[in-house]
């Protein structure tokens, strides 16, 4: 089919990795940059205990702040809860990592920082040990713990792995002046951007979002061939799937409050 | 994902996916309007809110719907197959520009 694909990597520079993405159809450039910014997974907080919160911020504020640091993932030890064998509401060793924090200002005022959270296991930690996240009067306290999973960007903006993750069409000139070859011949050309938070290389950002691609098409492919095409679809798909802790609406309820509403 | 045929008729079939939104659709739509033999190809998101799509696709006889989708969906993989192939021999070469 017409020309070939070629990639040509230009710069990595701190998490942020450029690359040149030459002989596809925009369709097929955008998939990818989609898929890595709501389909690969990464590790943030999603359940916090509070047993000691005596600082001026409420509780699902602080729980809100925690779930935004980002975190180092590993998705070779853990899964997302949704496929998880231990079926349990609090998680198992491979579809949660525990990160406690205890922390009180005595005598005088302190900052609490992301840094302050000790991490159970120490590969699931804070990129970033300087993120504030609260200040503490004199004799305020802090006691939880916190619960990291994996999820997708689709459900929220935490589990998203990319802080910006970019294509820009260029044309013949442009790449002249970045010194490509062109003399095949190369149809359309993207530089793609890719910053990562700092949770995954981004160049794993972008093998995995190949490897999730595949996935659904190989998916797609069989049910296809095997014939399987009268399941029943959820209108609400993700929410009711993998959408843990979010507000569940159902099909027939959100119908009944439209009648109501009536 | 999940899969539901809305519609067949003679050459043409509609299906749903449940899960699935515009990274996927409009893919499989690009690959369907590039082969011999698709007279048309389209999709649509009904509400952008609920997860689900619709795929329209209709053949010129020669190549059921059902063919096409499935040879469709081998080209996304030969591609992306290709993409990590080159993708990783690039990577190899990238330089590092750390300040
Ligand atoms: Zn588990």
């Amino acid at each position: 089919m017409g020309e070939k694909l070629r990639v040509e990597a230009l710069t990595l520079k701190g998490d942020t990795l450029r690359f040149i993405l030459m002989g596809c159809d925009t369709a097929f450039a955008n998939a990818l940059r989609r898929t890595m910014i709501s389909e690969v997974p990464c590790m943030a907080i999603e359940d916090v205990f509070i047993f000691a919160n005596t600082s001026v911020m409420h509780d699902e504020i602080l729980a809100h702040r925690l779930g935004l640091i980002p975190l180092k993932t590993d998705l070779e030890r853990y899964v997302l809860p949704e496929r998880c064998d231990c079926g349990s509401e609090l998680g198992c060793s491979r579809c949660r990592a525990v990160l406690t924090l205890d922390v009180s200002a005595e005598g005088e005022a302190r900052t609490v920082y992301s840094g302050d959270l000790i991490p159970e296991d120490p590969v699931i930690r804070p990129v970033n040990s300087e993120i504030p996240l609260v200040k503490l009067a004199p004799g305020q306290a802090l006691k939880l713990e916190a619960y990291a999973r994996l999820g997708l960007g689709k459900v929220h903006a935490k589990w998203q792995p990319v802080s910006c993750c970019i294509y820009q069409q260029v044309d013949e000139r442009q790449l002249e002046a970045l010194g490509i070859d062109r003399t095949e011949g190369v149809g359309k050309a993207f530089i793609f951007t890719v910053e990562s938070t700092g949770c995954l290389p981004p160049e794993r950002i972008v093998s995995e979002a190949v490897k999730v691609l595949m996935g659904k098409l190989e998916e797609f492919s069989e049910k296809m061939r095997r014939g399987e095409l009268m399941e029943e679809i959820k209108e609400f798909e993700v929410v009711e799937e993998v959408g843990r802790g979010l507000y569940r609406v159902s099909a027939e309820e959100y119908e009944e409050e439209e009648e109501e509403e009536e | 994902m999940r899969l539901r045929i809305l519609s067949r008729e003679d050459n043409s079939l509609e299906i749903a996916f449940g899960g699935e939104g515009h990274t996927l659709l409009n893919l499989l739509q690009n690959l369907l309007l590039k082969q011999k033999g698709v007279k048309m190809a389209g999709y649509s998101k009904p509400h952008p809110l609920m997860d689900r799509s619709i795929l329209f696709v209709n053949t010129d006889g020669d190549k059921p719907p059902e063919v096409a989708l499935i040879e469709a969906a081998e080209e996304g993989k030969r591609l992306l197959k290709e993409f990590l192939e080159e993708f990783e021999k690039a990577a190899r070469q990238v330089r590092r520009q750390d300040a």
